[in-house]
């Protein structure tokens, strides 16, 4: 204050009017600053502005120089981000490819921009029609229809390279990830397909699945064995014709740790061209009848009444029955067998060798309505089964389980089961009574589940009486030499969508090599005819020689040396006599 | 002290702003390098998939019974049967 001096009248700017001090005494004004020290003020004000922006720079700085990871941000022009694979490839066991995924171009478009205002579009829809497949007039309406015209979604080089010679200079070519499956129809129902957008709502199968559960694998091995798929959709399809079936599917499945080598459904179809077709038209080539279907299997299911009535220690295989018998419950008619026992009296084995209905009814009845809920549903036969597929069927239960139904499901009717789930908890029955869990990964040799069944040496009896009715039953000609064919056959009468029965459902289950079984084959066959070397329309005819065929070709594949030890058949035969 | 400190502020600014300009250039041009050996990668990898597509097409086992069959007199050949396959406990893992 003491340097300000005191003036009449003092012109300042607005910015220190409020510095003006007014003596009162004197009416003189002064300052109440020095302007000098006003500036140096302002300017250290400046100062402090420069130095703490330049510590936030420098800060910044070494933290950017220090951990630069977590700042770099994705490269502007990379294309590592839209170039992931958006799914992996696949592979079956072996290393043999089933599905590769490429990048490629195969969307061509035409860009209207305009720059470009000569586009002649008569002339571009003649030049470029004969590489499209597609009418120029067709082609014409497309291309006048807007500023950006998709004219392909799906073109190979070849058509890449004619459009581009074409001289139409509009067309763009875009990439666009592709499945391809070079096996074309080869184990379709378990790929499944993949549309050229990867959204699931169109996809099926395995896709599906590797889509919803976000696997992001670069690769991933099946169980699937290639060769075993090939002879058993090769048998397959063959049948169909041989037989004039409607349709048939089948199942190679390992018994021993539930890998699923084969699985297949016809008619079928190919996941590269699928997507061509609507939905409706090829529903029933994409229904998998594997594991989306339940069927009324028909004699197939007496293994299971045999094997809880043995495994409840209710009865014994030597035990004699009375299949002459007239069981009228709640029916018109007595129930019948398909072929009437010639003898009276037969043990339980034969019961299950001739495939008596009359006898597992009795057998039904002694063990119980009770003790074969349980049983079967400890199979899994009642339940939804998991596997890798997100299209699971659901088994069909009869509406009351009463005696009646009980007798009937006792040989297989009234009670659709899902196929996969029957191939599995046969196995369950053949390889010593564990319960296995079907996969479509591949499991360790040693893996083992504690879950039982029946007991082993009610697994045992059951391979005996399972390997009469291929040696001498009807399942003669599914037998293979030197491997013990084990197995049921079953003809079921199927089921109207309008009430009653219509068609026929033959199928056969065995399991090689007898002894010690380690896969169980599956084959149906829906509403085979009886013609010139088949006879007759029943599964002796039909599904029991495919079922030998598939056998034959795929048991060398598997490494599986003949055998020549029939030991426990042995022993079960003397005890027999 | 103050004019220093501020004319040294100003030209330390100044030589950090061309620094910076000068290496975001730098990155822009690493990263269309990057774009375009993405791109070649890209090819090559398509180049690669194309022939595995090709080699699994040939290989099929559908292609394989083809040429089989075509050439099964020729060649005398048999299916393979169970006769021919020997096996003990101790390799059948090694096999599978």
């Amino acid at each position: 204050m003491s340097k300000s001096k005191a003036y009449n009248k003092i012109i300042v700017g607005d910015d220190i009017q409020h510095l003006l001090v007014n003596d009162q005494k004197t009416n003189k004004y002064s300052l109440s600053k020095d302007p000098i020290t006003i500036g140096k003020e302002r300017l250290k004000i400046a100062l402090y502005f420069f130095v703490f922006f330049f510590a936030v720079f420098s800060i910044r700085n070494t933290f950017l120089s220090v951990f630069p990871g977590d700042v770099i941000s994705e490269p502007k022009f990379s294309l590592a981000l839209s170039t992931k694979k958006p799914l992996p490839d696949i592979y079956d066991r072996t290393g043999k490819n089933l599905l590769v995924t490429t990048f490629k171009t195969t969307r061509a478009a035409v860009v209207k921009r305009s720059s470009f205002n000569n586009f002649d579009v008569h002339k571009a829809a003649n030049k470029l029609s004969p590489y499209l497949k597609e009418e120029p007039k067709e082609l014409l309406e497309r291309l006048s229809s807007g500023k950006y015209v998709e004219i392909a979604n799906d073109i190979s080089e070849k058509q890449q390279y004619d459009i581009l010679n074409s001289g139409v200079a509009e067309v763009e070519f875009h990439k666009v990830w592709r499945r391809v499956y070079p096996s074309k129809s080869l184990a379709s129902h378990i790929l499944g397909h993949s549309n050229r957008d990867f959204d699931q709502k169109s996809s099926s199968g395995f896709e599906r699945w590797l889509y919803k559960n976000e696997i992001k694998n670069n690769k991933i091995n099946l169980s699937i064995n290639l060769n075993v798929q090939n002879h058993l959709e090769n048998i397959l399809e063959n049948a169909i014709t041989k037989y004039e079936a409607e349709a048939s599917f089948g199942i190679v499945l390992n018994a021993k740790n539930g890998e699923i080598l084969a699985l297949a459904s016809f008619p079928n179809f190919d996941p590269n061209t699928v997507n061509n077709h609507s939905q409706s038209k090829t529903a029933n080539q994409r229904f998998n009848r594997v594991i989306q279907g339940s069927y009324e299997l028909g004699s197939v299911m007496k293994i299971f009444t045999l094997a809880m009535a043995l495994e409840e220690e209710r009865i014994n295989l030597s035990d004699e029955f009375d299949v002459w018998k007239c069981i009228n419950k709640s029916r018109k008619k007595c129930l019948s067998d398909y072929r009437k026992s010639k003898v009276q009296y037969l043990n339980a084995a034969q019961c299950l060798i001739n495939s008596s209905n009359i006898c597992m009814a009795q057998i039904a009845h002694i063990v119980g309505l009770e003790t074969q809920k349980r049983f079967l549903s400890e199979t899994g036969l009642l339940d939804e089964q998991f596997i890798e597929l997100y299209e699971m069927g659901k088994p069909s239960l009869p509406e009351k389980w009463n005696e009646l139904s009980m007798e009937q499901i006792s040989f297989g009717q009234g009670l659709g089961v899902v196929p996969l789930s029957f191939a599995s908890a046969v196995a369950a029955v053949v390889n010593g009574g564990y319960l296995i869990e079907p996969t479509l990964y591949p499991r360790d040799k040693s893996y083992k589940t504690n879950a039982k069944l029946i007991t082993s040496d009610v697994s045992e009896s059951m391979r005996y009486v399972m390997r009469e009715v291929v040696k001498n039953g009807s399942g003669k000609k599914a037998d293979v030499d030197g491997y013990n064919v084990i197995g049921k056959t079953g003809t079921a009468d199927k089921p109207c969508i309008t009430g009653g029965y219509c068609g026929r459902m033959t199928s056969f289950v065995g399991a090689f090599p007898g002894n010690d079984p380690e896969y169980v084959v599956l084959v149906s066959l829906d509403n085979p005819k009886g013609k010139k070397d088949a006879r007759g329309s029943s599964a002796y005819w039909n599904a029991a020689p495919a079922a030998g065929e598939i056998i034959k070709l795929i048991a060398p594949q598997l490494n599986i040396p003949i055998q020549n030890n029939f030991s426990i058949f042995q022993e079960h035969a003397r005890a027999d006599n | 002290m103050l004019r220093i400190i501020s004319f040294f502020s100003i030209v330390i600014f100044l030589i950090i702003n061309i620094y910076h300009y000068n290496v975001s250039y730098e990155v822009i041009k690493l990263e269309k390098k990057i774009y375009k050996i993405e791109n070649e990668i890209l090819d090559e990898q398509n180049r690669e998939t194309q022939l595995i597509t090709e080699w699994a097409i040939i290989t099929s086992p559908k292609n394989l019974e083809k040429l089989a069959d075509r050439y099964s007199k020729s060649l005398n050949l048999k299916p393979v049967t169970g006769n021919q396959i020997l096996i003990n406990s101790h390799n059948k893992d090694e096999v599978n």
